[in-house]
């Protein structure tokens, strides 16, 4: 109850402000990330301007939460700050030098601005294509301190906005299984690994979160009652409702998109089948039939395909079948072992973990099979999971021994370690 | 008529025969008493022992209920990714057969379970599957299927936790917990 009004009150209390009529470019997209040749570009981002008293440390934890955002985008070089021009001053659309940043090298140019108030702190930025010498877009910002952060990741998200037209990712959630209790729990994060929170707390042994199309929900499976059943936890209230409870397998569990329907392991006659329940969890219908293991159900966006792992050829394969035809083709054909399909939000790839060499590594391939990519080199590598902008990955690995979430992107970006725990978190499922 | 007397006949010789040698016996040899009823009863009697001393308690954290694990319900171990059963896997299931045939009563669970390579869902369904082969074999050896529960822990319960070959293959198992008796 106490988080989800402190959310709620954050809501409403970072404010965005307009500055000035739109500019002349809006509506444009200035980095095309549909584009096959899509390369970084050079982004000059000078220290923040302090436009009045700015009580220590609140800048530098902004610049941090501020590059770390725009460095995860994967857009930009972030240039170095010693050669830049115009030192010294919030640059805006009155006083900025195209001609001295382009000649540094810079492609695209933020200037951010910022004030603190007693318990307020205001932020602006002002977004330019020196290039094209164009003014795209300016914002200003107010929250209370401690919304501060959310108030940086939202800048973020509408800074890319602005030069892509994607959706940004700032201020989404990771969920994922730890066993840092000693058990394995169900937590949630931000996307970078901030402000972690257990959801589930019941000792027993907690897998697969997946996360409803609302965003208000987890499913996740659950052993407590000596078999794995199938479990909802809302997270604003905390409420937890037991959904399918069939003896033998209700595990790896996928909402659909519309939100109507979940695909799931349910057990076959003697072995384990991909099932679709009604949203309580009821009428069980069965969607395959074979005396093979199938595992890991996965929705196309459209909600009218289910690819999912089968080891009916012998080994585990990802599969894509048909919900109106029913009709059932192989994806992968490479490598002895691939699990884990995760089908992209934006519906043209799947991504994947393979074993290659002994160990596993994550890969996309479209819906052809063709255009296989690893996207790891180092570790073990299992579970991947889509941002919601179709571009970023996030994935568990045991690189340093125990298992951390990391976050690539679909060009093989980073990676970004973002837990960083003794313990083991895995299994990582991003909020919608 | 006839027929029936003569019969009476042959069933009072036949039991003459039987008994008398044993009632020699007993009188000659008073303290080698031991019948062979008496004899598969002190064997029974024996094996209930060794087998009530064979059982421990035990609960598994964060999972309802207590159960029982006997010392004379061996595990049998699997190959990476693969559920059939080997030589010495059917031997151990013999064996656990044959206790189980000698208690009647015995409800078990079989638990599949993997080592942790793989992804855990798919390790899953393996896991199912490893319980359900040591659950067929088991009906082949006898045991009634309605006293055979199965349940896959997948990779959620290692034995040895280290990431080696032999952790490994100590993790690849069936293990058989008693649910009621």
């Amino acid at each position: 109850m106490e988080r989800s009004k402190k959310k709620a009150v954050l809501f409403f209390v970072v404010m965005m402000v307009i500055l000035l009529p739109p500019p002349a470019g809006s509506g444009i997209v200035y980095i095309d990330i549909d584009s096959p040749y899509i390369r970084k570009s050079y982004l000059a981002l000078p220290e923040i301007e302090e436009l009045g008293k700015v009580p220590q440390g609140i800048k530098k934890e902004i610049e941090v939460i501020l590059t770390q955002d725009l460095t995860i985008a994967d857009f930009f070089y972030l240039m170095k700050r010693e050669k830049l021009p115009q030192k010294g001053s919030y640059v805006t659309e009155a006083t900025v030098d195209f001609e001295a940043w382009e000649r540094v090298g810079a492609e695209f140019l933020l200037s951010v601005g910022l004030s603190v108030k007693g318990e307020q702190v205001s932020m602006e930025f002002r977004l330019f294509d020196v290039i094209q010498r164009i003014y795209i877009a300016g914002k200003r910002y107010r929250a209370p301190t401690e919304g501060m952060r959310l108030m940086v990741h939202r800048m973020a998200d509408e800074i890319i906005h602005q030069l892509t037209g994607e959706r940004g990712i700032f201020q989404t959630k990771i969920a994922f299984v730890s066993d840092r209790t000693g058990n394995k729990e169900i937590y949630m994060m931000d996307f970078n690994g901030h402000k972690v929170e257990i959801i589930t707390r019941n000792g027993s042994i907690n897998i697969s979160p997946a996360w409803s199309p609302d965003g208000r929900s987890l499913l996740y499976t659950c052993f407590r009652r000596r078999n794995p059943d199938l479990y909802q936890v809302f997270l604003s209230t905390g409420r937890i409702v037991l959904l399918s409870a069939v003896t033998g397998l209700n595990a790896a569990s996928a909402w659909s998109p519309d939100g109507k329907r979940i695909a799931l392991m349910m057990r076959g006659d003697g072995n384990t089948d991909i099932y679709l329940l009604n949203q309580k969890g009821k009428n069980p219908s069965r969607l395959t039939r074979s005396w093979a293991n199938e595992a890991s159900p996965t929705w196309s966006p459209d909600g009218k395909q289910i690819a999912f792992v089968s080891d009916r050829s012998g080994s585990p394969q990802i599969y894509i079948v048909d919900l109106g035809t029913k009709r059932m083709r192989r994806l992968t054909y490479e490598g002895s072992y691939n699990c884990s399909p995760a089908w992209s939000p934006k519906g043209d790839k799947i991504a994947f973990a393979g074993k290659e060499g002994g160990r596993f590594h994550i890969y996309t391939i479209r819906l052809d099979g063709s255009d296989l990519r690893r996207l790891t080199r180092k570790g073990n590598n299992e579970h991947p999971s889509w941002a919601p902008n179709g571009r970023h990955i996030a994935f568990d690995s045991k690189r340093k021994g125990n298992a951390d979430i990391y976050i690539t992107t679909d060009n093989g970006g980073g990676p970004w370690r973002i837990t960083n725990s003794r313990a083991n978190e895995t299994e990582s499922a991003w909020s919608p | 008529m006839r027929n029936k007397r003569w019969a009476w006949r042959i069933l009072f010789l036949v039991m003459l025969i039987i008994l008398l040698p044993q009632c020699q016996y007993k009188v000659v040899k008073k303290e080698r008493t031991v019948t062979p009823e008496e004899e598969k009863a002190l064997r029974e009697g024996r094996e209930r022992k060794d087998f009530e001393e064979s059982l421990t308690k035990r609960k598994y954290p964060g999972i309802e209920g207590e159960v029982l694990e006997s010392t004379l319900l061996n595990d049998i171990h699997f190959a990476f990714d693969r559920y059939d059963l080997r030589e010495e896997g059917r031997r151990i299931l013999a064996k656990n057969a044959r206790v189980l045939l000698a208690h009647p009563n015995l409800r078990i669970q079989i638990e599949g379970h993997c080592d942790e390579r793989g992804s855990n869902e798919y390790n899953l369904a393996l896991g199912e599957k490893r319980a359900v082969s040591a659950k067929l074999y088991l009906i082949k050896l006898g045991v009634k299927g309605d006293r055979l529960a199965t349940i896959s822990y997948g990779e959620e319960m290692p034995l040895d936790p280290r990431h080696n070959e032999e952790a490994w293959a100590k993790n690849r198992r069936c293990h058989f917990i008693i649910l009621s008796r």
